[in-house]
C-alpha cells in the first residue's frame, strides 16, 4: 500500500495528519474534489467525506475516523472489515475501553488508536467487522 | 447571549435582579431577532434558562419538570445493541436482544415525560465515532437510558446511573 493510505496512530491517515489546519484541510478536500459536510458540534467541528470524519479542535484537526469503504490498513493488515482476531493475530493484545457505554476498543502497547465494530444479528466480539477506525494524539488515549 | 447572561448571573452570580434585567433583554431580542432566539433555545442552557423563567413567572410550583423538549427515539436498533445485550441486557434479565431493545425504547420514551425522571445533558468525552457529540440521559428508578440529541438512536440502557463518559453535563429535569 502506498503511504497515501496507510493508518498510523496518533499521526495520521495519509496525508492528513493529527494537527493539520481546518484551511489546509479544505484545500487538499477542495482540490481534490471530494465532497465534504461540516457539521458544528459543542466544541469540536466535525467534517464529513463519504469514507474519512474529521474532527476540528481550535482550528485543528483533533480526531481522524475512517469508515465505510476507506482502503488504507494500519500495520499493512488492520483496516474496515478486519476483525478483532485478525487484530490480535497481526498486532497484539486489545482491550475494551474502561468505560463502556459507547464501547470501543484500544491496542494494550499501541496509544492513539481504537476500533469500533459492526452489530450483527449474531454478535460476536472477535469477529464482528471493524465499523470504524479512529486515530488522535497519544496523550489522550483512553484508560 | 442575554439569556445566557440571565442564566449566569441569576445561578452564578446568585444576582436575582440582573438576571431578571437580561431576561428582560433576552426577550425584547426575541422580537429583533426570532431565529437566533430559537437556537439558543435548543442548547442544554438555553433549556435550563426557559425552565427557571417559567419558574420565576409561574412559581416554585412550576418547578423545571415538564419542560423538556422530548425527543422522538429513533426506530433504530440501539447502537452497539450486542455489546450492550451481552453486557447489561442479561444482566436486567433480558432473553434476547429485540426484547431488550425494545424495552429500553419503552423506557425512554415513557420516562421523557414522566415528572419523577432525573433528565441530563451533556458532551461525549470519550475518543471514536461519538466524540463531542451531545448526549441526554433519562434516569428513573434506578436505571438509565442514554439517547443522542442529534441522531436520536438509543446508546445505552443499564442499571445505574453513571455518566462517566460525559463533561458539562446539564440537568434538565
Amino acid at each position: 500500500l502506498s503511504d497515501e493510505h496507510k493508518i498510523i496512530p496518533g499521526i495520521r491517515v495519509g496525508k492528513y495528519y493529527l494537527g493539520m489546519s481546518i484551511n489546509e484541510l479544505l484545500n487538499n478536500l477542495s482540490k481534490e474534489h471530494i465532497n465534504y459536510q461540516i457539521q458544528p458540534l459543542n466544541n469540536p467541528v466535525k467534517i464529513k467525506t463519504s469514507n474519512i470524519t474529521f474532527w476540528i479542535k481550535d482550528g485543528l484537526i483533533d480526531q481522524i475516523m475512517v469508515h465505510n469503504n476507506f482502503s488504507g490498513k494500519f500495520r499493512d493488515f488492520i483496516g474496515i472489515g478486519s476483525t478483532l482476531s485478525d487484530v490480535l493475530n497481526f498486532v497484539g493484545n486489545w482491550k475494551s475501553g474502561y468505560y463502556d457505554i459507547a464501547p470501543i476498543y484500544v491496542l494494550v502497547d499501541v496509544p492513539g488508536i481504537c476500533f469500533e465494530l459492526e452489530d450483527e444479528d449474531y454478535w460476536d466480539e472477535k469477529e464482528a467487522p471493524i465499523k470504524y477506525i479512529s486515530i488522535y494524539p497519544d496523550q489522550t488515549d483512553p484508560d | 447571549l442575554s439569556l445566557y447572561a440571565a442564566y449566569d448571573a441569576a445561578f452564578n452570580d446568585g444576582n436575582i435582579i440582573m438576571g431578571i434585567a437580561y431576561l428582560g433583554l433576552a426577550v425584547l431580542g426575541m422580537f429583533g431577532s426570532q431565529k437566533s432566539f430559537k437556537s439558543a433555545f435548543n442548547t442544554p442552557k438555553g433549556q435550563q434558562v426557559i425552565s427557571w423563567a417559567k419558574s420565576l413567572f409561574f412559581g416554585k410550583s412550576y418547578g423545571n419538570s415538564g419542560s423538556v423538549k422530548p425527543i422522538s427515539v429513533s426506530s433504530q436498533k440501539m447502537h452497539q445493541l450486542g455489546k450492550h445485550f451481552n453486557k447489561h441486557g442479561k444482566e436486567m434479565g433480558f432473553t434476547s436482544k429485540a426484547e431488550y431493545d425494545a424495552v429500553a425504547r419503552e423506557f425512554a420514551i415513557s420516562n421523557q415525560n414522566n415528572l419523577k425522571s432525573q433528565i441530563i445533558e451533556g458532551i461525549w468525552n470519550e475518543k471514536g465515532s461519538l466524540n463531542g457529540t451531545t448526549q441526554r440521559a433519562i434516569i428513573y428508578d434506578g436505571k438509565t437510558v442514554i439517547i443522542d440529541v442529534e441522531t436520536r438512536l438509543m446508546i445505552d440502557y443499564y442499571v445505574g446511573s453513571g455518566l462517566r463518559e460525559l463533561i458539562n453535563t446539564i440537568k434538565l429535569q
